[in-house]
């Protein structure tokens, strides 16, 4: 028998829907910023649109959780990005400062928008249905971010001038923090309220899958999978750095704010 | 990294033909695919194709035309 879809998100859900959500547009905020910084950055007129239209993509995304957030939590404009302080984001790490290269911000794209992408398919069929239309739109512009990065990657680890063992390595470092950030989130009554589809270990399994699959494709060498799972963000900052916060929170011109 | 030249035709309805609307440069078809998309994103395409500048055979040009007798 088909499962009854709800309006309402079901009870004892409430807790684990706002940490989820919030930590999912905390880190597509954060993608949306670097995407942006970098649009006038990119090799080409071509992949400077397509990451401006990303970033908007990213932004929106974030809006339409917030949406969520707003009419299913206690949340508002100022709780969630006015007055939010740093320390308590849960963006993915390797996005909380500054991204130095194109190379990198590509293989970060790659494996975190990737990643969190995975994690939004497991709501595609979810049991609450605001989540689940929001979802459907997102991911329909998620398969061209997904295009474009991982041809990107293969374009990069190919490129004849020594850029594939960087491009292994910035993935060996963007895996482990991805693992780690979902890893560290609770899903337990979503999945059994049928909010969610699949457990976060087959979700962390299928970014592995998925990661795998474009490695290869790349040809670059596979990483040892102990290495993959590894919990180890020393490289990155644990929270968003104050002047990305200021930008975000759109600070500088706070007094046209309407 | 060497890119090519993709000519990008699209529809906005089944009844209409699918016309050239632009080109892309991209350094291979999964990115000119992309690009078509971002780049050409003002309508609401029900089809969107590229090809590859190259592949596209000349019946003639312009500039044949002009030589072709009996016109």
């Amino acid at each position: 028998m088909a499962e009854k879809v709800k309006e309402t998100l079901p009870k004892g859900t409430e807790d684990e829907f706002k940490s989820l959500l919030l930590a999912i547009s905390d880190t597509k905020l954060l993608l949306g910023y670097h995407f942006g910084e970098w649009t006038f950055r990119t090799p080409s007129l071509e992949s400077g649109i397509a990451t401006c239209n990303f970033a908007q993509d990213e932004l929106g995304h974030v809006r339409l959780f917030h949406g969520l957030l707003k009419n299913h939590s206690n949340e508002t404009d100022a709780t969630l990005i006015h007055e939010r302080q740093a320390e308590n984001y849960n963006s993915i790490s390797c996005l909380n400062s500054s991204i130095s290269s194109w190379l990198e911000l590509i293989t970060f794209s790659a494996v975190i928008d990737g990643g969190v992408t995975i994690l939004l398919e497991s709501m595609s069929d979810s049991s609450f249905r605001p989540l689940r239309e929001r979802v459907e739109k997102i991911l329909q512009e998620e398969k061209f971010h997904s295009d474009y990065t991982d041809a990107w990657v293969v374009a990069l680890a190919n490129d004849g001038n020594g850029s594939s063992e960087m491009v292994g390595d910035v993935f060996k470092k963007a895996v482990p923090v991805f693992a780690s950030w979902l890893n560290k989130l609770n899903a337990s009554n979503l999945i059994e309220a049928g909010v969610l589809k699949t457990s976060l270990e087959e979700t962390l399994g299928n970014s592995f899958t998925k990661f795998e699959a474009l490695i290869k494709k790349a040809g670059l060498d596979l990483p040892d999978p102990e290495e993959m799972a590894s919990d180890d963000s020393s490289d990155f900052l644990q929270f968003p750095q104050e002047e990305i916060i200021y930008s975000l929170r759109g600070e500088k011109n706070e007094v046209f704010r309407v | 990294m060497a890119e090519m030249v993709y000519e990008v035709f699209g529809r906005i309805s089944s009844e209409q033909e699918l016309m050239h609307i632009g080109y892309v440069n991209a350094p291979g078809v999964e990115l000119a695919k992309v690009y078509a998309h971002t780049v050409y994103n003002e309508e609401n395409w029900i089809e969107l194709c590229v090809v590859k500048r190259e592949d596209i055979i000349p019946v003639y040009h312009a500039e044949d035309k002009l030589n072709i007798k009996g016109n």
